[in-house]
């Protein structure tokens, strides 16, 4: 039978090195935190190295329901690859490439695909106007979360310790050189992610004062 | 493909709360406290009046990730670092005496930055003054 592939593609340059975006993506316990009006719950079924198998529940921007499925994601190179098979019954293809620019910048490029039956068709525009309002509501809110983990790097921070010269009251050195973003995938986690219970999010509402980045 | 022309990482949005830190203003006290061996380095961080506004605010000074809040009628400032993965402990407001981090909802207390996610992964406290209505912390405190 033919089939018909709904495309969509848009792209963005972020100011700090690929490898801290790769960190975003594959940290799935900020979903229901720096994403907290989108998905209301995460579980990572299962996780090694740099592939994932994670459940989402989420809201995604002009259906007026909540839907929820299991992806799958992984490396090839510099692209990440995800295949995500909702609740609704689609079959959504993903992939992210992760571009080096000069002066640790990068461009991302995300493209999705839903190979269906050509009936489908008509969708095309909803289609890309749906993933074009996702990819920009995620976007918004991933952007000063890996601006703000390059900043912390570069003045020294470590996971599950924090900045040395901040907990320890000295004076932050002259030369503090903290080396290159490594992405060392999985990303550790302390919560019941990796549970059957997964993660919620804690609250639905919040006055949220922002950044000062 | 789409591309937005002219987004460069920062989104063309404004975050509410956002806004640009203050120049770093020292105060002039010498800084050896009296009776003290310690050093101090008291930075100005916001207008008292700015903190009225909303009871809790963030500033970056000299790299220190400020936030500044009223707590049972006394202002106090943590570290806004978060020990797990560095975000933004005060980006929410506190709700019932407990700041929630964006990120991955590590919970600390307002009382003295304790993490109750963590126990033994405390925020870093920073002394106060407030000086004609201009609020300062001590750096090295």
């Amino acid at each position: 039978m033919k089939r018909y592939t709904l495309q969509a593609q848009y792209q963005a340059d972020m100011d700090c090195p690929k490898e801290v975006v790769m960190w975003n993506y594959y940290d799935h316990e900020h979903l229901v935190g720096t994403h907290y009006k989108l998905y209301d719950r995460a579980r990572v079924v299962a996780e090694r190295d740099d592939w994932a198998l994670v459940y989402r529940s989420k809201r995604m921007p002009l259906l007026p329901f909540r839907t929820s499925g299991i992806g799958f994601q992984y490396m090839d190179g510099n692209t990440m690859k995800s295949f995500h098979k909702d609740s609704i019954g689609f079959f959504l293809e993903t992939e992210i490439e992760f571009i080096d620019l000069p002066e640790n910048r990068c461009t991302i490029r995300v493209t999705y695909r839903v190979n269906t039956h050509p009936f489908f068709k008509v969708f095309e525009p909803f289609f890309k106007r749906l993933f074009e309002k996702w990819f920009w509501a995620t976007w918004e809110e991933d952007a000063p979360m890996r601006l703000r983990r390059w900043k912390v790097h570069n003045l020294g921070f470590k996971e599950f310790s924090g900045v040395d010269y901040i907990n320890r009251k000295i004076p932050k050195p002259e030369h503090l050189d903290a080396g290159k973003y490594v992405f060392d995938p999985p990303v550790r986690t302390s919560s019941s992610i990796k549970t059957v219970q997964g993660i919620e999010r804690p609250f639905t509402q919040s006055l949220e004062l922002g950044y000062d980045e | 493909m789409s591309t937005r022309p002219g987004i460069n990482a920062v989104p063309e949005r404004d975050y509410p709360g956002m806004s640009t830190s203050p120049k770093p203003q020292k105060t002039t006290e010498d800084p050896i406290q009296p009776g003290s061996d310690r050093e101090v380095d008291y930075q100005y961080v916001a207008l008292l009046e700015e903190l009225k506004k909303t009871g809790q605010l963030t500033r970056w000074i000299n790299d220190h990730d400020i936030l500044l809040y009223e707590y049972k009628g006394e202002i106090k400032a943590l570290s806004n670092i978060c020990r797990h993965f560095g975000g933004p402990v005060g980006f929410h407001k506190a709700k019932d005496g407990v700041f929630t981090c964006l990120w991955h909802n590590w919970r600390y207390s307002c009382a003295d930055g304790s993490c109750l996610s963590h126990p033994g992964l405390p925020l870093r406290q920073y002394p106060v003054k407030v000086t004609d209505g201009k609020i300062y912390v001590d750096l090295l405190g």
